[in-house]
């Protein structure tokens, strides 16, 4: 739930970038580090091995200002995709507001995918996460390979539920941000529906 | 001392002169076309990207062009100080500098590497101070201003100062329009329309990105052989837009807050539960000092949760106060004060006019509910007997007060018990107290402890009926004889019934002060004599038959046999007392008729 305080004035989103090893989700993260201005973004912390895959998670905290009076923060975690990390996926997935699910568009890597999207459901159900209403986007990421997989056939395979989804080339940024539009504005949106009610506590209703 | 070549791109008719670079790129001209007279040394700092370089340059090449023989030097401060440094290592230091100092125009770029480098500084205050001296013109350009170069000696920073220090700053949007066309001609190629407005509006780091994407726009043009359009520009120039990835973030941004601005309602209306329970106390009449202090600290929900929590018990209590007040006593005094009632961090002093409310409703201490007159085994004959019957007949309005003395074991405890009770039998909505002088005297310390003895007053103050039994236990004590005294008066300027009972008279009450010996005397005194006198005082009745008038009283107590009225000097004082303690009962009755 995102953690709006009244008194402070602060709302806290956290959103999760899921998905399998190597599907880019870090360079997502990454891209948005290098373009938010520096007073907008605390320091990015990125846990990860030698070979570079990230190890236990990525994390960058987005001070998106003032909106409507509330301090906005965005907090953005990537899960390691590695299979043998459920572990830390299932804390780095502990109270997320919204899941970017990044898949590669590689049709060798169709299999990983699912996988890793059905880890992503099994641990969310685990979580007693609503999967009704939690905000989810797909990403399509490494449009800029050759003979990667049709749109169509990719939500096919993986949108069954038909979440908004986006092709993307993150590493040269394509797509990076519209993905972040989207699921942040789903987060606010799903926020405000909660909030939406007087702000009173139950003891003082 | 050859320098570097000037650029032959970058001359003053390539500069796109703009409201950011207008007064650079004059002191820039003017040095070019007078050098060593006007602005020496002239100090241009930018932000990269802008056209440091390009005015250098152009200066240099307009210098030239009027002067074909001047003596010019364009280098980077690094490769000039490269030059020096290998002069004086080849031992040639001295013709390096005599060869510097014949330098008539000197065009140093990127200076702020002098920053930390002392040896370096001190040698280029040297051949400056020798080059000026023969009328040599200095420009640098850096990308900062002299001051904010770190470790900058303070001569060179003097020497700075002296001359002109202009910046060029960011062009404004028509000027990257004007850079987009004019640069664009350079090129001999026409951009398509609103092509250069588009380019303009993009965020570019500076100006040499802005030229990078129109460089790459241009050579579409060129290799395809094609107008690019306004709707191409975008997907074109993203390659470059490296630094412009901050704009995609600004787009975020903005619809992010239009989103959040949609989401969450106005922040006039939503307010944290702190706020609102301010508010919504505030508007029931509570203070709600202590919310406002917890607000800035409560920051997590469940300290903010304890705060509100804490706070309505208080405020519950605060309501059970007022609400006991009122049901004790709808009328009191305490309930205008709402400083306190309304005041969770008061709850001390709520409490503490609750208790005085409580303490001052307490039941008045009521007579044993034996016996009655219909069960007292007393002669009515008796003068006391027959005076209790006419203060129960009409309590206040006789005999008040009616002071019952006699030996112990006459009966007056019993008698007062059964008045107390006949009282409350006729007149219930008379409040009796009826206590003996250790009860009073207990209550008072028990007040006096508790520090209520105010609400305490007030309790016995509402009595109309005051039996007190036992008085002269009270005889020698001080405050409970004050407290009686103030009580007493109080009672009866209320028209309240008093009756009192002691081992003697008043004034053979020993330690009984004064005060209360007159107002006490000052009513009727009777004795309730011991069961073997009572036949002295129905001897007394006897004698007094037939029973003379209340006037025929006053007028003679010849009327009365001698013997009887010298015994009647000795229990009264005055003339005026007889009127009031007359012993003889029928004869009291007479007043009635009045």
């Amino acid at each position: 739930m995102p953690l709006v305080n009244y008194s402070t004035r602060e709302i806290t989103c956290k959103i999760v970038y899921y998905g399998p090893g190597r599907s880019g989700k870090t360079t997502n993260l990454q891209y948005i580090h290098a373009s938010v201005p520096e007073s907008r973004k605390g320091r990015m912390v990125s846990l990860a091995t030698e070979t570079d895959r990230t190890l236990f998670f990525d994390f960058l905290p987005l001070d998106l200002g003032s909106i409507s009076g509330f301090r906005t923060r965005l907090q953005l975690y990537t899960v390691p995709g590695q299979v043998y990390y459920n572990a830390t996926r299932k804390l780095v997935l502990r109270g997320a507001d919204g899941v970017v699910f990044v898949a590669d568009s590689q049709p060798e890597l169709l299999e990983e995918n699912i996988d890793s999207l059905c880890n992503l459901h099994e641990n969310l159900l685990e979580q007693d996460f609503d999967l009704q209403s939690l905000p989810v986007v797909i990403q399509y990421n490494k449009r800029d390979l050759p003979g990667v997989m049709p749109i169509d056939e990719l939500e096919d395979a993986l949108n069954f539920r038909g979440v908004p989804s986006f092709p993307a080339k993150a590493v040269s940024g394509e797509g990076v941000f519209d993905t972040l539009r989207a699921i942040s504005e789903r987060v606010l949106k799903a926020l405000s529906a909660k909030y939406q009610q007087p702000l009173v506590p139950d003891a003082a209703r | 001392m050859q320098g570097l070549e000037l650029d032959p791109r970058f001359t003053f008719e390539s500069f796109v002169v703009g409201a950011n670079n207008r007064l650079a790129c004059a002191a820039a001209r003017r040095v070019a076309e007078a050098p060593g007279t006007t602005y020496n040394p002239l100090f241009i700092y930018s932000a990269s990207g802008l056209g440091k370089t390009h005015l250098l340059t152009a200066i240099g090449h307009h210098a030239r062009r009027i002067n074909p023989e001047i003596r010019l030097v364009y280098d980077t401060l690094e490769q000039f100080m490269e030059g020096v440094m290998a002069a004086i290592e080849a031992g040639e230091r001295d013709v390096f500098r005599d060869r510097l100092s014949r330098i008539e125009l000197l065009l140093l770029d990127d200076v702020q590497f002098l920053a930390g480098r002392h040896r370096t500084q001190e040698e280029v205050i040297r051949f400056w101070d020798a080059l000026s001296s023969r009328g040599g013109q200095v420009v640098l350009a850096s990308d900062r201003p002299p001051p904010e170069i770190d470790g900058i000696d303070e001569r060179l920073l003097s020497r700075f100062s002296g001359g002109l220090i202009v910046d060029i700053g960011a062009p404004d949007y028509e000027t990257r329009v004007a850079i987009v066309r004019r640069k664009a001609e350079e090129r001999g190629q026409v951009l398509g329309p609103g092509v250069p407005e588009i380019l303009a509006r993009t965020a570019f780091a500076n100006v040499r990105e802005l030229q990078g994407a129109l460089n790459r726009l241009l050579a579409v043009q060129e290799l395809e052989g094609r107008t690019v359009t306004a709707e191409e520009v975008p997907e074109l120039v993203s390659g470059v837009r490296a630094a412009a990835r901050t704009e995609e973030f600004e787009d975020f941004l903005q619809d992010i807050v239009g989103v959040l601005a949609d989401a969450v309602p106005e922040p006039e209306e939503v307010k944290d539960p702190i706020t609102e329970a301010i508010e919504r106390w505030r508007a029931e009449g509570y203070r709600t000092r202590r919310l406002e202090l917890a607000r800035p600290a409560a920051n997590d929900p469940a300290q903010v949760e304890d705060v509100l929590r804490e706070f309505e018990r208080a405020v519950d209590r605060l309501r059970e106060i007022t609400g006991e007040i009122m049901a004790l006593e709808p009328g009191a005094p305490e309930l205008a004060r709402a400083d306190i009632l309304k005041d969770p961090d008061r709850i001390p002093e709520a409490e503490e006019l609750l208790g005085g409310v409580r303490e001052r409703s307490r039941p008045l201490p009521a007579p044993p509910p034996e016996p009655t007159f219909q069960t007292l085994h007393l002669s009515t004959d008796l003068f006391a007997v027959r005076a209790a019957l006419a203060v129960a007949d009409a309590p206040g309005e006789k005999y008040n007060p009616l002071y019952i003395h006699g030996p112990s074991g006459a009966g007056k405890s019993v008698l007062l018990a059964a008045l107390g009770n006949e009282i409350a039998k006729r007149y219930p909505e008379l409040p009796i107290a009826y206590l003996d002088g250790p009860g009073f005297a207990a209550e008072l310390i028990q007040a006096l402890e508790r520090n209520r003895v105010e609400h305490w007053r007030e309790r016995f103050r509402r009595a109309r009926v005051l039996i007190l039994d036992d008085l002269h236990v009270l005889a020698g004590t001080e405050r409970a004889q004050e407290e009686l005294f103030h009580l007493f008066d109080s009672l009866q300027r209320a028209g309240a019934q008093l009756v009192f009972a002691a081992a003697g008279k008043p004034r053979d009450l020993e330690g009984l002060q004064d005060r209360l010996r007159t107002r006490l005397e000052a009513g009727l005194v009777v004795e309730l004599p011991a069961e073997k006198d009572r036949d002295r005082d129905l001897e007394l009745r006897k004698i007094s038959a037939p029973a003379p008038t209340l006037r025929d009283t006053v007028a003679g107590v010849s009327l009365v046999d001698a013997p009887a009225v010298r015994k009647m000097d000795a229990w009264f004082r005055s003339r005026e007392k007889i009127v009031w303690e007359w012993p003889y009962s029928n004869e009291w009755l007479i007043e009635e008729l009045e």
